[in-house]
């Protein structure tokens, strides 16, 4: 009995030893001066480096540690107010807006330089960079004539069977390419034309790119970056931007509300959306909101691209209905 | 007189005291931890997944704003929600069929047949299902996609016939991927049920005058049909609950399956109690395949009794050696395929096309530098959430099967509900229990991922010890309680030491399994509880297949070391985790 007892207490103080070494962690040091940091970010594990890289050589007394995960994994613990992360980056408008609630609202040193359009009124989130969609297309496989120039090529038969594309039910940059043609022609028949020109959707955004780079199928429609980074690593693709336009999205920053480290999610604010900011979110192959730096490389500056409205607040009106309507071509 | 009854009273009281002072309750507070852990950490986040089925859609919300059936009337309602319902369970049930036509046969070969290196093969056979889900779904797309190098072989072979391949992208491929990947499940209980069964009933129908053919029919293949039946289960559970491959390879609505709605709702619209209702489905259709399986198993149940064992005999004959060897390799050398790419795809940059460029080391080399933290924290979380799997399944299990309270039903299904549900739907409960909203703050700590291990894992160990203790005669038990020894300590000297085997090779599928988890890690890992199935993931979605490659590498060649060593070792036997 008394053995029983003590084995109890043994099982039970090694769960109470487990529990403890998930307890928060002590209180930092004194100095004012060391500080920490830590970034939650919907893009590359690479970027999230860079940019701690570049952060630290101005301020190399904060510690920063980084975070990836899916936009909408980052909304959903920011939702849910558990995350453990100071600073939210990279993040598309259409998963910042609803997210704001949650947001910590703080004018930045930059606010006066950005338009309206550019941030929140409050300064809850401040936009860093443009996710624009452009078309991705294999140089191996299209050539001459047969690269498409606009966004009906799509739906020309000579493309039947070699175009892969994201389902916009899947993710907020494909519903956005879906919202696009949406504004192109008022109402949904392009996108009904191209889903039955035999196009292939997939539900992970990055199994197109991968395809078009492979050869698999030809071509694709995706952000940006993953054209400048599939051609910075030697892929035989290239980007076309359809003669229409592409519509003007925005991604974004900001400081989560209630975070452990306010004073240096704040130092890291002011920086990011500052010049050295988009210094580095340029050397990433993303293409900045300030004009303050050029494009990316490989890719257009921005006053050479074709634009067409796009108006993010009537996008996120229409979603479910857009989504459902298209649900129903597939 | 009246004092003389109060004595009366009070010595009652006393003596009822000290009787309940007295009793062992050493059995009571063993049963009552996993008890309590299963009511916080697993019955009520399953609770929460469960109503929220019925919450009114909430868009990148997670605040309640009313009752509705909305979400299972959108279900019910679009016309791809149904086909994909109808795919999964097309992808599903042909997956299982195909992988018993594979597994059984391969199972027979290994131990009926005497052909060299088994425990090689029995170790190897493992391999298919250790892949990180994404990688293998993009390894398949290397070997057989448009440009993959395996389809574009076999096509220039089978020219001169007049036959080409099939596209992946479909149903074909799905249904292709998922069974060369889920096969061992069976091939492994085959295996051990080919070889643990008795082989003198086939003996006495021989001396009969049966013919193989009715030996076969009519006691080989009903003695392995409860192992049969609980490895099905486990392949349709897989298949059903694979996202992977489907978001890679499953192309258009013709082909989306359950695990693809999912993502549509909560990744897409942020409709978290969609998803719980998508969920509930998915859990309702394997609770009925749940059902059918222990009902046909439950009429082929059979006890043999016998008190000799002796082994089966192997086929000798050259042809049957042959045909055994030649068999095992072809599917062996196929199913491993993706694990060759990986490899091979480690010391590369891209594989566009054809074959892979580009030749490098640095792969490899950025690992110790970058990855050091992450593979400390993938085998100290996998570890301890296997430790204490082993503990908390066994117990669980013991209680089960040789106490059968009332409601064993229930708790056996309480403990397969979070092995059906799809990780990410656990991990949603466990966050909307234990996040910022809920009654105790414990995300981005180590404690919430062993808890989510725990609870997706325990099945495993639990399944093994419960199936183990079934076929134990419980005589060697109550002579240890008749000598006088507490509960607890026939446990733990006469019980533990005869379910060892089967606590180790539940262990070893735990293991193994949460060394590469990713779907529960994902949400629910913090900055400093990274493991390495994470950064595999961050890889392949920044297109770095060379970097993941080298990462999933690593982790292949722990996971068959480990297993290696355990076929090595008598006695373990991995299949008898996987019995339902």
């Amino acid at each position: 009995m008394k053995k029983t007892l003590a084995i109890v207490l043994v099982v039970a103080l090694a769960i109470s030893a487990v529990f403890a070494q998930g307890a928060p962690e002590a209180a930092p040091a004194a100095q004012p001066e060391k500080m920490e940091l830590v970034l939650l970010s919907a893009g590359k594990e690479a970027e999230s480096i860079a940019l701690i890289e570049a952060f630290n050589k101005e301020y190399p007394n904060i510690t920063v540690t980084h975070l990836e995960k899916d936009s909408g994994d980052v909304l959903t613990l920011v939702q849910q107010k558990s995350s453990d992360s100071d600073v939210v980056l990279l993040i598309a408008q259409d998963s910042l807006e609803p997210m704001a609630k949650n947001l910590y609202a703080y004018k930045n040193v930059n606010d006066a330089k950005f338009d309206a359009a550019y941030k929140d009124a409050e300064g809850r989130w401040y936009a860093c960079s443009m996710p624009l969609q452009t078309f991705m297309y294999n140089t191996d496989l299209l050539k001459g004539d047969d690269i498409p120039k606009s966004w009906y090529d799509l739906a020309d038969p000579k493309y039947k069977g070699k175009i892969i594309m994201t389902d916009p039910s899947s993710s907020g940059s494909a519903y956005a390419q879906l919202y696009m043609m949406y504004k192109l022609t008022g109402d949904l028949s392009l996108a009904k034309a191209i889903a039955q020109n035999g196009t292939v959707y997939v539900t992970d955004s990055k199994a197109g790119p991968q395809a078009v780079a492979r050869g698999e199928y030809a071509l694709t429609m995706t952000g940006e970056s993953n054209v400048s980074s599939a051609m910075k690593n030697g892929s035989p693709v290239t980007y076309l931007y359809p003669q229409e336009g592409t519509g003007r999205r925005i991604e974004g920053a900001g400081i989560i509300d209630g975070c452990k480290n306010l004073e240096a999610a704040k130092i890291f604010m002011d920086w990011f959306t500052g010049k050295g900011g988009a210094e580095t979110i340029r050397s990433l192959g993303r293409r900045p909101v300030s004009t303050e730096v050029g494009g990316p490389d490989f890719l257009p500056a921005l006053d050479e691209l074709p634009f067409f409205e796009y108006d993010a607040k009537e996008a996120g009106d229409l979603k479910k209905q857009l989504r459902a309507e298209f649900a129903t071509f597939l | 007189m009246s004092r003389k009854y109060s004595m009366i009273e009070n010595g009652a009281e006393t003596s009822k005291l000290k009787r309940f002072f007295q009793k062992d309750f050493s059995q009571l507070i063993i049963f009552a931890i996993p008890m309590i852990f299963i009511a916080i950490f697993l019955l009520y986040p399953m609770a929460i997944t469960l109503i929220r089925a019925f919450w009114a859609p909430a868009e990148y919300d997670f605040e309640f704003t009313g009752w509705s059936l909305e979400s299972f009337r959108t279900f019910f309602g679009t016309r791809i929600y149904l086909k994909a319902l109808r795919n999964s369970i097309v992808v599903s049930l042909s997956v299982t069929v195909l992988c018993i036509l594979i597994g059984v046969p391969m199972g027979y070969c290994v131990a009926r047949v005497k052909i060299p290196g088994k425990k090689l093969l029995v170790s190897l056979g493992i391999l298919p299902i250790i892949m990180p889900s994404f990688v293998g779904a993009y390894t398949w797309v290397i070997l057989l996609g448009n440009k993959g190098i395996v389809r574009t072989a076999l096509n220039f072979i089978l020219k001169p016939f007049g036959v080409t391949l099939p596209s992946i992208y479909g149903m074909f491929g799905m249904i292709l991927c998922m069974t060369l990947t889920y096969y061992p499940f069976v091939f492994q209980m085959a295996y051990g049920a080919f070889s643990g069964a008795n082989a003198l009933l086939e003996e006495s129908a021989m001396l009969m005058g049966a013919g193989k053919a009715r030996i076969m029919r009519t006691i080989t293949l009903p003695l392995i049909i409860p192992s049969l039946g609980a490895a099905a289960l486990l392949v349709f559970v897989r298949a059903i609950g694979n996202y992977g491959i489907p978001a890679v390879i499953g192309i258009g609505a013709n082909n989306y399956v359950l695990p693809t709605l999912i993502k549509f709702a909560y990744g897409g619209a942020g409709d978290i109690n969609l998803a719980s209702s998508i969920a509930v489905i998915n859990v309702l259709i394997t609770g009925l395949v749940l059902y059918v399986q222990k009902y046909v198993v439950s009429r082929h149940e059979y006890e043999t009794i016998s008190s000799t064992h002796t082994d089966a005999k192997l086929h000798e004959s050259v042809g049957a050696r042959i045909f055994a060897i030649v068999f095992c390799l072809i599917i062996l050398i196929f199913s491993l395929l993706p694990q060759l790419t990986i490899i091979i795809m480690s010391f590369f940059t891209r594989w566009d096309g054809l074959l892979p460029t580009g030749f490098t080391w640095a792969n490899y080399g950025g690992i110790w530098k970058n990855s050091r933290h992450e593979m400390f924290n993938s085998f100290f979380l996998s570890i301890t959430a296997t430790l204490m799997c082993a503990i908390f399944g066994s117990v669980l299990a013991y209680i089960t099967e040789r106490k059968k309270p009332k409601g064993a039903a229930l708790l056996d299904l309480s403990i397969m509900a979070p092995f059906i549900l799809p990780g990410t739907v656990v991990s949603i409960a466990l966050l909307s229990a234990f996040g910022g909203n809920g009654i105790m703050k414990l995300t981005g700590t180590y404690i919430i991922l062993i808890i989510s291990y725990m609870i997706r894992r325990t099945p495993y160990v639990y399944r093994s010890v419960a199936a183990n203790l079934t076929q134990l005669n419980p005589s060697l038990e109550e002579a240890s309680t008749i000598s006088g020894a507490t509960w607890f300590y026939t446990f733990r000297r006469v019980s533990v030491p005869l379910i060892m085997p089967a606590i180790i090779s539940g262990s070893v599928m735990t293991l193994t399994t949460l060394l590469q988890e990713l779907s529960t890690t994902i949400l629910l890992c913090g900055v400093k509880t990274k493991t390495v199935p994470i950064q595999i993931f961050n890889a392949v979605n920044s297109g770095e297949l060379g970097k993941a490659s080298a990462l999933s590498t690593v982790l292949l060649v722990v996971v068959f070391a480990i297993i290696y060593t355990m076929n090595t070792r008598k006695g373990t036997d991995l299949s008898s985790s996987m019995k339902m």
